[in-house]
């Protein structure tokens, strides 16, 4: 080992690497904890990145094949329903952890200055998320998946003729088809890598120059102390991803993700139908708008309303400038809250109803 | 954080439960008891890791400490706890 | 019971612990990865049914081939009218074999492998005859079947 150290180090400036990973600190406080929740995001990041790999090599993409390969996976390859499970549930957790960590960084302002760039860059990641939910969910090429497709590229269609392009975009043709399941798997498997992880090394890199933000009110009072990041952080890091990993098998093993029927067009459509969990604060406020505001069709007003409060989420460093002074006004301190019961609210009426 | 790893580990079949999903196909599933076996061990290396990686010094010690190491023989000792680098470094201040 | 010496240092009890769970609990992982990516041959079937008419109907000293799983079968009608099957594998390197009738020899082109009529190796490089299968006429049915399997009686009737 020492021989192996001696020999990169004559070729690589090791000292200065070590000396760097020795002087990185973590701030340390009662709400340290929330720290962890980016690193558990890396993890399940890697975790489905394998498990997608391992699937590439039985998934077949088209109409005729894809839910045909699937059932050969579930019911013919070695561990085929756990890795498949895995890859689902894992999903799941990201996009719930995910959540978690958008919310946490909105409540301790995580996003003032100078971390500006992180938030947005942690934003567009979020969107790309949810863009590998939505595109993979289609993937199995079942009735669920056919049905939530259908749902999600119409919406845009309540935006004009902007909105009907993109649709046209998404599905490829007015109707979902093979050619959909073909783009939606390029996108899965290679357009959104390309576009994630560029982004992704952008934000781990920022974070590594500017560190981790400390809550306002502690930063103030200067009640923490610094963790060294190794190995102590570490340590714990690591602790909390076995528990995650444990989570995400247990899930996958105990309760396999289900197969469902092929996708027929002509089949009706289920009378409870729903999104997924995640999109249900985006599609349940649609069901208390009117069909009519003033002329204009309830759903366009409902997804205009969407994204501009998006707009808003995505430049809220520069709403809420006055963060790193303090100077927040008291209603935009009320609004990470509101916005949290907002989300837990709409996503479980949703779920029960 | 072994605290929350029983936690999590209690509480994942009941969270679950209700988004039980239901297989309609034969999956190529073992039979529940050998899947139950697997998390059982799974977790139980968990737990263990959590352990040792968290609270290394004081368990560890107590295992340590259980093993029949006084054995007779022509290797050489340490002193045990001789000098303050016969661990594995925790928090600053802690050992 | 306080130790004051001991073999091993408390850094390397505590460093080979955290090892070997680690190894251990890779393990646990790795392997089911390992029989995903590599699963285990899938078996050859019992038997299979062919048209009679189809396959008996050849001349002599000629073959056919059929399905034997995913692999290629080979039947054969030899000069005195008797009904053979071999599995069309070369025992080299799984390369499908050819029946030369003028030679009455099987020839396998990658290695330049040949075998007699009977499936016995005689010359180049495959170490073990051609696996062999049993005929078996039931009316219209031709049964092939691995030697020592026992029929279901639905396929005798």
């Amino acid at each position: 080992m020492t021989r192996l150290r001696a020999w990169l180090g004559a070729r690589i400036d090791l000292e200065r690497i070590e000396a760097y990973m020795r002087s990185k600190t973590v701030p340390h406080h009662r709400h340290s904890y929330l720290y962890y929740s980016g690193g558990v995001l890396l993890f399940l990041l890697a975790i489905q990145v394998i498990t997608g790999t391992l699937l590439l090599a039985h998934y077949r993409p088209g109409e005729d094949s894809a839910f045909e390969s699937i059932v050969h996976l579930v019911s013919k390859v070695p561990m085929g329903v756990y890795i498949r499970s895995v890859h689902s549930w894992g999903a799941n957790l990201m996009v719930f952890f995910l959540f978690f960590h958008l919310f946490s960084i909105l409540l301790y302002q995580g996003y003032r200055q100078p971390r500006e760039l992180t938030w947005i860059g942690g934003f567009l990641l979020l969107i790309l998320t949810l863009a590998f939910g939505f595109s993979g969910y289609l993937l199995p090429w079942n009735q669920l998946a056919l049905t939530a497709t259908k749902v999600g590229t119409d919406a845009p269609r309540a935006l004009g003729p902007l909105g009907l392009w993109f649709s046209l975009l998404l599905r490829g043709g007015e109707d979902i088809t093979g050619v959909t399941l073909s783009r939606f798997f390029a996108l899965h498997v290679w357009g959104l890598p390309l576009l994630f992880f560029p982004l992704l090394g952008l934000h781990l890199f920022l974070i590594q120059l500017q560190g981790v933000a400390v809550p306002p009110g502690i930063e103030r009072k200067e009640e923490y102390s610094e963790l060294p990041f190794f190995p102590n952080f570490l340590y714990r890091d690591l602790s909390l991803w076995l528990v995650v990993f444990g989570l995400v098998v247990s899930l996958a093993v105990l309760f396999p993700w289900p197969v469902g029927e092929k996708a027929d067009f002509l089949a009706p459509t289920p009378e409870h139908i729903k999104p997924e969990w995640y999109f249900l604060f985006l599609f349940q406020p649609l069901k208390l708008f009117p069909g009519n505001i003033l002329g204009v069709s309830g759903e366009t007003v409902a997804m205009i309303l969407i994204i501009l409060v998006g707009l808003a989420a995505f430049l809220y460093p520069l709403i809420d400038r006055g963060a790193h002074q303090g100077k927040t006004p008291f209603w935009l301190r009320l609004l990470p809250y509101l916005a949290i019961i907002y989300f837990c609210a709409m996503t479980l009426w949703g779920f029960l109803s | 954080m072994s605290v929350w790893a029983w936690f999590l580990s209690l509480m994942t079949p009941a969270v679950t439960f209700a988004a039980t999903p239901e297989a309609p196909l034969p999956l190529l599933l073992d039979p529940l008891p050998d899947r139950l076996l697997f998390l059982v061990i799974l977790w139980v290396f968990i737990i263990a890791l959590v352990i040792v990686l968290r609270w290394k010094v004081s368990l560890a010690d107590a295992l340590f400490r259980m093993m029949p190491l006084n054995q007779r023989g022509s290797r050489k000792k340490v002193k045990v706890g001789e000098s303050n680098r016969d661990s594995i470094p925790g928090p600053p201040g802690r050992d | 019971m306080r130790l004051k010496e001991s073999y091993i240092s408390r850094r390397a009890f505590l460093s080979r612990l955290l090892g070997g769970w680690l190894a251990a609990l890779a393990g646990l992982v790795v392997y089911p990865v390992a029989k995903y990516l590599a699963p285990a041959e899938a078996p050859d079937p019992p038997f299979i049914l062919l048209p009679a008419r189809d396959y008996l109907s050849i001349p002599a000293n000629s073959t056919k081939t059929f399905s034997w799983g995913h692999k290629m079968g080979i039947f054969m009608k030899a000069t005195d009218q008797s009904l053979r099957a071999f599995k069309g594998t070369c025992s080299h390197l799984d390369c499908n074999v050819a029946y030369k009738p003028a030679e009455r020899r099987f020839f396998c082109p990658c290695h330049d492998g040949w075998y007699d009529e009977q499936g016995q190796n005689i010359a180049g490089p495959p170490p073990r005859p051609l696996d062999r299968l049993e005929v078996r006429v039931q009316g219209e049915k031709l049964i092939v079947h691995q030697p020592g399997v026992t029929l279901p009686p639905e396929v005798l009737a």
